[in-house]
């Protein structure tokens, strides 16, 4: 092999990093307009439309805000989670199940509850509901040693098949009944708008951004799942109890992703219906190690990805294939995780005679 | 609908979910987790639809699917076997790169009417044989490569040096490399192979089951195949025979919606394969049973020979 990659001694700096990740991200949207431009459409005005859509006026900005707030919250909780080394590959479905939960709570409530109870209650149990889907996957995690990678993602989907079966069966909207809606929850429960657009969910993405922080800087829980995941041997040893780590930490990302499908039913589409989340906690993901676990990089990537979701309307309308969002959700990932990647190896060349360790 | 024709339309039905399945199997068994089957199947179903239409001929859709797919997995294996990226990351972000990329290129596909499926096959007398006929003998060729597959691979893993060497690559691709053999090389080999099979379960929907092309035509069934893996504990005749239960319940689910009056609501027939799953990864989590069971212990983790 005359092409060898060596691994370097140390990991890159958060400056190299940084450095990295923006080249890989410039390289995506490169290979992206490649690829518009090969079939046949303008890549630049496909760009300009995707800018304009996502971030390109006070109102498009906002609307990208209010998207970034289920998948940022979604994000905190995987990388929360990651801190332990713990996979939450289940934010979709924790995000349904806090999203049945929410609304179940917001139909049953009874006429002329003051608006901040309702909306406090209506956010507890949808947040609640999320860290009760996690438990499914965490408790038999801690007790037996069940894979939470595969366990959270088959759950995911059966949490999707019941709302589905919610909003078409039992919870259907008789108003409604052509289309796959609960009916509306009590107005008292619908989280208002803060400011230019912008809905009340995004002074919650702020706190679990801190929370995160948190986790990092100063709680001792934090510090408790950060020994578990990296070190869980010394974890043992200094009196950590790992069942307690994998419960509260799949947990907490559990009700961080409830609370934000809460907060699509009550600041969103006020109801539950079928595919109310365009796969928010799978982007999640990809959010999460976009930004290496940071709580403000999470923030900003959320925003971005975010993004790309209301540029796809923008792209429709100038009659491009707005699924070429979908590919640069994926391809801007990937390009900065490779770049990062090699970061990590230096590229030797040998000569084909010569004897290559 | 008869208990034979349920039983032929659990066949048709299983047969992409058997095809990915036995990729992933194949990419399993070598280490490699490809959480990219849902996207790699939608891939291999827009060009196999594309091709096949192009040429007035199924075979060489079937064959663009397979390359298609191959083509996929080989830049999968670049990121998770070369540069070592998490292999559950990267296979989530191939699994929405090929929802995206196969929307993207298969727009101007939609609602054109296929030109060539694949043909069922003429097997004479046999067709004719009560029960059995309906059921087995009236299938298209795929059906009965995916049958003829299972049995290639199993073979092939039990009992040829080969196929031990597979076994060791997922196990513990230190002995592989200690006997003098490339790991690296033979992981990007069984992660193509595995992406080729999931890109022809992916056909098999747009040129035989549908047969059109449809964006996310797919609807999940990588997933069930992923799950169906696991359902499997890693073992060939036991993803097919897990591939004919899920088959039956997405024939049963089918003829609910059109038949009517349904005993069990669909929607928790659906959600039979991931419930199944669940149960079956609840008892490979001890540790006496996951070692007797060939769980690939090497699972999801890259190999880099400095930190053995």
């Amino acid at each position: 092999m005359p092409l060898r990659l060596e691994p370097r001694l140390s990991d890159p700096s958060t400056a190299e990093w940084a450095a990295r990740t923006a080249i890989g991200l410039l390289l995506a949207l490169l290979l992206a307009a490649l690829v518009i431009a090969l079939a046949g459409y303008d890549a630049p005005a496909a760009l300009a439309a995707l800018w304009r859509g996502a971030f390109g006026s006070p109102r498009a900005l906002a609307a990208t805000v209010n998207k970034a707030v289920p998948i940022g919250l979604c994000a905190m909780g995987i990388a929360l989670a990651y801190r332990a080394r713990l996979w939450n590959i289940g934010a979709e479905g924790q995000l349904y199940f806090g999203a049945f939960a929410a609304t179940g709570v917001g139909l049953a409530m009874p006429q002329g509850m003051p608006a901040a109870l309702a909306i406090a209650a209506v956010l507890l149990a949808g947040a609640m509901a999320g860290a009760a889907w996690a438990a499914l996957a965490a408790l038999p995690r801690a007790y037996l040693g069940m894979n939470e990678i595969l366990s959270t993602l088959m759950l995911t989907y059966v949490a999707i098949l019941w709302v589905d079966y919610l909003v078409v069966g039992p919870w259907a909207d008789p108003l409604t009944y052509s289309f796959p809606y609960s009916p509306p929850i009590a107005a008292a429960a619908r989280l208002g708008q803060l400011v230019g657009g912008m809905h009340g969910g995004v002074l919650l993405l702020a706190a679990a951004a801190l929370l995160l922080q948190a986790v990092d800087r100063g709680l001792r829980w934090g510090y408790e799942l950060r020994v578990a995941g990296d070190a869980p041997g010394a974890a043992l040893y200094g009196g950590i109890s790992p069942v307690r780590t994998i419960l509260t930490g799949l947990m907490l990302a559990g009700a961080l992703a409830g609370l934000a499908g809460a907060i699509e039913v009550s600041a969103s589409t006020g109801r539950l219906q079928a595919g109310l989340s365009p796969g928010y906690g799978f982007m999640a993901i990809l959010v999460a190690w976009l930004a290496a676990g940071n709580p403000l990089g999470i923030v900003l990537a959320a925003v971005l990805y975010a993004g790309l979701q209301n540029g796809g309307f923008a792209l429709q309308v100038a009659g491009i294939p707005p699924a070429i969002t979908v590919v640069l959700q994926a391809v801007l990932l990937l390009a900065a995780l490779a770049a990062v990647g090699l970061g990590r190896y230096r590229v030797k060349l040998f000569r084909r005679s010569g004897v290559a360790g | 609908m008869s208990v034979e024709l349920l039983l032929a339309a659990a066949l048709v039905s299983g047969t992409p979910i058997l095809f990915a399945a036995l990729g992933e199997l194949l990419s399993e068994r070598a280490g490699v987790l490809n959480l990219g089957v849902e996207g790699t199947m939608l891939i291999g179903a827009v060009s196999g639809f594309a091709a096949a239409n192009a040429a007035a001929s199924v075979w060489p859709g079937v064959f663009a699917a397979l390359a298609a797919g191959a083509l996929f997995g080989l830049a999968f294996a670049v990121l998770v076997v070369s540069l070592r990226l998490n292999q559950i990351v990267t296979g989530l972000a191939f699994t929405i790169l090929g929802t995206g990329l196969s929307a993207f290129i298969g727009k101007p596909l939609i609602g054109v009417p296929p030109n060539a499926t694949v043909p069922k096959l003429d097997l004479g007398r046999l067709a004719d044989l009560p029960f059995l006929g309906p059921v087995l003998f009236r299938q298209d060729a795929l059906v009965y490569a995916a049958i003829a597959l299972t049995a290639l691979i199993a073979f092939y893993i039990r009992r040829t040096r080969p196929g031990l060497i597979l076994r060791a690559l997922g196990e513990s691709p230190d002995v592989v490399d200690a006997l003098g053999l490339p790991v690296a090389a033979l992981r990007y080999l069984y992660v193509m192979a595995g992406s080729a099979l999931a890109g022809l379960g992916g056909a098999y929907l747009s040129l035989a089951f549908t047969p059109a092309w449809i964006e996310n035509m797919t609807a999940g069934r990588g997933w069930i195949a992923i799950a169906l893996v696991i359902f499997a504990t890693w073992r060939p005749w036991w993803v097919l025979a897990g591939a004919l239960l899920f088959g039956t319940v997405d024939a049963l689910r089918f003829r609910m919606q059109v038949g009517g009056d349904p005993i069990v609501d669909p929607h928790f027939l659906n959600m039979l394969p991931y419930l199944a799953t669940l149960v079956v990864l609840a008892l490979v989590s001890r540790k006496v049973l996951r070692q007797r069971l060939g769980v690939p212990a090497a699972l999801g983790t890259a190999y880099d020979r400095e930190h053995r």
